[in-house]
Parts: C-alpha cells; structure tokens; sequence
C-alpha cells in the first residue's frame, strides 16, 4: 500500500497510529498466508498466532 | 498459466484415452469444441477442476459423484482407474499435473506435478503441488474461469446479485485477509474473556451471557446459510423450468407474457421498497414537527406577547445603553451628568434593554420554531402523497400478480402433460422459495434479538472492566485487535469498492460496444447490475441482455485478474491468468448479439475455450471466430444400441463430415476428434 492510499486508508480506532497497524496487519497477513497454502481455505484459525503478535507490539503501540 | 494439452483416459462419459490441444497462440486463442446436449461437455469441465484441486460439480449438475471410471471401459476392458493429465506452461516453464481416481477403493490420488524438459517427464521439485496450483490458479479465482453451467444461468435469477458479489471478492483474492479477520475477532474475544475473568463474578457472567448469545447467533446464522442454498436451489430450479417452458412451442407465448409481466413486478417492488424509503425519510424527517405542532405554537405565541409588551426583540440593547452612561454624551451631543435626571431616565432604559446573548437566542429560538411551522405545513402533503404512492403500487402489484396466477393456471392446465408437469414443478419451487424465505426472516429477527440482547451485556461488561486494574493489560490488548480489525476491515472494503468500480467500467465498455440500446451499465454497491437509460431509469432486461451482461461480467473480471497478476500486495492475493471456458455462449443471442460476443469473447483471456452446440455455430458466429480459432474439435457420442430409426446426427466442416451421433458403434462413450 503506497503514502497516497495510507492516507486515504481508513485509521481503525484512534488511539493507534495507522501506519503502526498497517505493520501489524501485514505480519498477521503473512502468517495467515502462510497458514492457507499450508492447509487450503478449511485450515483451522490460527488465533493464538494473531495473538502473539498482538502481545510482541502491544507495549510499544 | 497457459494450458497446453489435456488428456483424459476413460474419464465419465469419455471411453478410452482422448486428448486435445488448447489453442495457446495469442492470436488464434480460441480451442472451439461443438458438442450436442448430454455427451460430456460438464464432465470435460469437471475433469479441468478435478485435476487442479479435486472439486466436482454439485451433485444436481454430477449424478453418481463417485462412479468417474466411464462403464464401458469397467465392464469391456476391466478399466478401475481413471486419470487426467493437463500440461501447463507458467513462468517459463512447462508441467504437467496429474490425478488418478481408482474406483473399486473409492480412493482419489493426490495432485501429481512435473516438469515437462525437451519431451521428458521428470519429477517437479515442488514438495506439495497442490499449494502450487493454489499459487498459479487460486482455488477461489478457478470457478471463475472453469464455470460449471451454461453461460446464461452463470449470473442470472434472483440470486444474480450475490453471485456478482461473490465472484468481485474471489477474484480480488481477499480470503486470506478474511481468514486473518477471523482469527483477529477470535483474538479479541479470548482477551475480552481473559479481562471477565480478571475483573468480577458479575463481569465472568456477563461474558458467559455474551458467549451464550454468540452461540444463538452462530446457530442462526447457519440456519440462514441453509435456508439461502435452498432459496437459491430453488431459484435456479425456477429459472431452468421457465427455459424449459419458453423453448416448449405450446408455452411460449405465456411464458414470454410471464417473464414480462414478472420484469414489471421487479420494477413495481423496486418503486416500492423507494416509496417505503421515503415513508421511512418522512418519519424522521417530520415527526419532530408534527408531534411538536401545539408547543410550537404555544411557545411563538410567548414571543409574539412578549414582543407585542416591547420586550423581545427589544427597542435597544443593553450594550449601548451601558456606553452613553459611560461616556456621559447622549447621540444629541448633549452631555448626561451622573446624578442629573436626563442620566436616571437613561438608566431607567436599562430594565427594558435587551441583553445580546438573549437577543440571539430568543432569535434561534424564533427561527428553529419558524422552520418547524413550515415543516409542520409540508409533513401532510409529503405523508398523503406517500400513502396514495404505497396505495397505487400496491394495487399494481396485486394486479400483476393476479394476472400471474391465471398464467400459471393457464399452464397447469395444458393438456400437454409435459407443460402441466413442468408448471407444477415451478410452483413447486415457488412454494419451497417463499417457504425458505419465510423462515430466513424468523432466523433474521431473532439474529437482532440476540445482537441487541449481546451488546447490552458487552456494554455492561466493558463498564465492569474499564473499573478493573487487573484487567487492564488484557482490555489494551482488545483495543488493539479492535483496531486491526477496524483497519484490515476499512482497506477491504476499499479494495472491493475499487475493484466492482473497475469491472463496471469494463462491462459498460464491452456493453456500449456490443447492445443496440443506448444504455449505461452500472454494479452498484449491492452487487446489483442494472441496465439504464439517457434519464437515469432503469431499463428492464431481456434474457438475450442478461446473458450479455452475465459474458460482459464474466469477462470482465477474467481482464480485472489478468490486470492483477503481477500484483504484490500486502494483504491481497495477486490476480491471474487462465484459460477461460464458456459453454454455450450463444443461446439465447440474436444474429447482432452474437457477432457482437463472438468479436468480443476472444479478447476476455489469454486463452478461451468454448462449447457450442451445432445451432448455436451459426454462419456469423463463425464468420467471426473463425480467424481465432487454432484447435477446433467435434465431441461424437458412440452407443452400441440400435438408433431404431433416430437419424445419423452429422456436421459439415471444411468439406468434410464429422459424426455427432454413431449407432450400432463398437463402443459406448464419447470420443473427442480433432477437426482438421
């Protein structure tokens, strides 16, 4: 995702910095990727995963 | 992805081993296969999809899913197995995937890959081919190009709209940021969880409450996902007798009286569900006034008294007053001594000054009970004309519906058994469409019953937990998955409106370029792809236009994908690019249309491959493929029986004949032959 569209992107919930979410969001992306072409669409969730990177970040966010 | 070459070995309907060249020069990109109904044009489908990611059609389109071995080749040559091989060229390189089905063990062999080296087979190095087909082809993209049906039941019927809205999102590839929604809600969940139970009993029931409610939701929501199958079942069901009954001479006529007084109905609940819109607009917009008419009233004649008493507005204001005492010079240039009576009369203006921040609030005031007057005037008007609109379209609609039950009785009691029958199927239909729908609606009202009931808990939970200490780690924990969702959420929804924007712009483009009607596409925001004209009306569609827009749609997403296929995108999957395989194209075209798709359809994929039956390759449909063509093939259906007197069926190409029917033959099954 380029700056222009950053900026047009829609910012969640105030209290956090978008483009820090966007970084968040593109490593849980990449783990639920990779999970997928692991196991196909029907692959179990991967939560505690998701999880885990909410609990790396949470402090510095 | 380019396919190359297919071959099938006793596959269906298709004894022994066939095989065919796909077309893969870009300037002759179309394989042209002519086929009549029922010789094997969904199994050769089926045999594409199976071989990439082991999926079969529907059991209502695959009778007997589990006998893929051809019979003759079972009980003749002792045949257990089947096998499809497909060769395919990506980034250079060519391979062949492979899949083998053997029947007495009801057993399907894993996806086989290797890699095609100057003729030689040799084993791919990829350790699990079926997450590379995945990456060449993505599984949600693939029923886009591989469709199982003809093409003018692919978008068309009541459920057009969703299928529009499922095919944008699949070819957008957003399933793996839609799995990472899920696993972030689940997320977020277990830290609400996490901070109940840190928090109170009252705040761990109140979760127990939530989760509870969940559960309702979840279980009602499934019941709605059965109860969508059913009402689209139905209506596909719906939509295939009234072909049925439009191609039967004696039910022409009512069933084109049918579809048209039906086109009327859409477009009379259209008005409709506008006029409830704007009684809905009419509620909100004018209840204040109206039910606030007397004190409105009541205060304007407060301000009107006291104005009539000098007071509001006042004469002067106490500003100007406080300056002449101040500076102790009347506006005569007569001075006012403090103490002299001039000066007290002055002061005394001060009890009947206006002040300004009152002035200006009695003026709001003035001016808010001015507005809802007027309001108030136009609310009836604006509700009588709603209600006489509700009225008048209501009666249109009984009375089209009236005249479409004597249509269907018309046919129910048609003497030709057939028609009779095929009349009280669709009713049938109708009967189990509106029952399902019915009890959609019953699962739909308690989902916002228990939604309600769920955030009144949540709210009384957060309250509970905000107060906590100890469950604070885990509600900024929350936050954060809320936020992630809130954000992936907003980006999605971004890429979709980007992506329907674009393809309504291509089917529009392919649209202008093919319909004889001066019309403007649009895919609006529901997925809903409507036809209109220079004023902005809706323009109702006939079957030949819905087909064209259904080829329009279909190839316009087949461009968005190919468009994308070098994308790299944090959240998205990048698009592709694969064959595209149309079956029956041309049925319900006029010769204009058909040129028109015949020039257009070459130019929706790299690669297309198309089924045509013999009347559907009509000189101008040919006149105008032909120069794509590179392979072209005839499907021929062997039987051993006797035709007891059915003609020999047979096509003229290039001089030279090609069976489409043999009787008496050695073998029973469909051969594909090559046409030279």
């Amino acid at each position: 995702m380029n700056e222009a569209q950053d900026e047009a992107a829609p910012s969640g919930k105030g209290e956090f910095d978008p483009r820090e979410l966007d970084k968040l969001i593109r490593q849980i992306v990449d783990k639920v990727r990779g999970n997928y072409f692991l196991n196909g669409e029907t692959a179990r969730g991967i939560p505690g995963e998701v999880k885990k990177i909410i609990d790396n970040n949470v402090d510095r966010l | 992805m380019q396919i190359e070459y297919i071959y099938i070995e006793n596959w269906r309907s298709f004894y022994g081993e066939n095989s065919f060249f796909v077309s893969t020069d870009p300037e002759k990109n179309v394989t042209l296969i002519r086929a009549e109904n029922g010789v094997g044009k969904t199994s050769l489908l089926a045999a594409i999809n199976w071989c990439f990611f082991d999926i079969l059609p529907s059991p209502s389109e695959f009778e007997d899913p589990e006998r893929l071995v051809n019979k003759f080749a079972a009980q003749k040559d002792g045949a257990t197995t089947t096998t499809i091989e497909i060769d395919f060229a990506h980034e250079g390189k060519t391979y062949r995937a492979s899949r083998t089905y053997d029947q007495p063990r009801r057993e399907t062999r894993p996806l086989r890959l290797s890699e095609i080296d100057n003729g030689a087979e040799i084993p791919s190095s990829k350790d699990r081919p079926d997450r590379f087909i995945n990456s060449v082809i993505p599984k949600e993209m693939a029923p886009h190009f591989f469709f199982y049906g003809e093409a003018t039941s692919r978008y068309t019927g009541a459920s057009g709209a969703k299928k529009f809205g499922e095919a944008v999102k699949g070819i957008l590839g957003s399933t793996v940021a839609r799995m990472a929604l899920d696993d972030l809600s689940k997320a977020m969940a277990d830290y609400k969880r996490q901070a109940s139970d840190n928090t109170s009993d009252d705040a761990r029931a109140a979760e127990t409450a939530i989760e509870k409610a969940e559960a309702k939701i979840s279980q009602y929501s499934d019941q709605i996902t059965k109860f969508d199958q059913e009402i689209e079942a139905a209506e596909d069901r719906i939509q295939r007798l009234n072909l049925e009954l439009a191609g039967a001479k004696p039910a022409k006529e009512a069933q084109a009286r049918r579809a048209r007084i039906e086109a009327e109905t859409r477009l009379k609940e259209g008005e409709k569900s506008k006029a409830s819109q704007r009684a809905d607009s009419w509620m909100r917009t004018f209840a204040t006034s109206v039910l606030a008419e007397e004190l409105v009233e009541e205060a304007g004649n407060v301000i009107r008294s006291e104005d009539t008493r000098g007071r509001l507005p006042a004469p002067y204001d106490q500003k100007f007053v406080d300056e002449l005492l101040e500076d102790e010079v009347c506006v005569c240039g007569r001075p006012i001594t403090q103490g002299s009576p001039e000066y007290e009369n002055i002061k005394a203006l001060l009890e009947t000054a206006g002040d300004q921040v009152v002035m200006s609030r009695v003026m709001t005031t003035s001016t808010a009970l001015g507005s809802l007057v007027e309001k108030s005037k136009r609310a009836w008007s604006d509700f009588e004309r709603n209600q006489e609109d509700l009225r008048r379209l209501e009666g249109e609609i009984q009375r089209l519906d009236a005249d479409l039950q004597e249509i269907s009785k018309e046919l129910a009691s048609n003497p030709i058994d057939d028609i009779a029958a095929k009349e009280a199927a669709r009713e049938r239909a109708k009967d189990q469409k509106r029952q399902a729908e019915r009890q959609r609606n019953d699962c739909q009202g308690s989902i916002i019953a228990f939604e309600r009931q769920k955030r009144d808990l949540e709210s009384q939970r957060d309250q509970l937990v905000q107060k906590s200490e100890a469950a604070k780690r885990y509600v900024r924990r929350a936050r954060l998955a809320e936020a992630l969702t809130s954000r992936l959420n907003g980006r999605l929804q971004q890429e979709e409106e980007a992506a329907r924007a674009s393809i309504e712009r291509e089917i529009d483009a392919i649209v202008q370029s093919v319909m004889r009607k001066s019309v403007k596409v649009t895919l609006d925001k529901n997925y809903q792809l409507k036809l209109t004209d220079e004023r902005g009306t809706e323009a109702a569609k006939s079957t030949g236009e819905n087909q064209l827009l259904g080829l329009a749609f279909t190839g316009a997403i087949a461009k968005f994908a190919k468009e994308r296929a070098d994308l790299v995108d944090d959240i998205l999957l990048p698009g592709t690019i694969a064959p595209l395989v149309v079956d029956s194209p041309f049925g319900h075209l006029d010769p204009v249309y058909r040129r028109g798709v015949a020039e257009f359809l070459p130019k929706l994929a790299s690669q297309v491959i198309l089924f045509v039956s013999t009347s559907q390759a009509s000189d101008v449909v040919m006149e105008m493929l032909g120069p794509k063509i590179q392979h072209e093939y005839v499907l021929t259906r062997h039987n051993q029986i006797d035709g007891q007197g059915k003609p020999q069926e047979h096509l003229e190409i290039h001089g030279k004949t090609y069976d489409l029917t043999i009787y008496n033959s050695e073998i029973d099954g469909t051969r594909i032959t090559e046409v030279m």
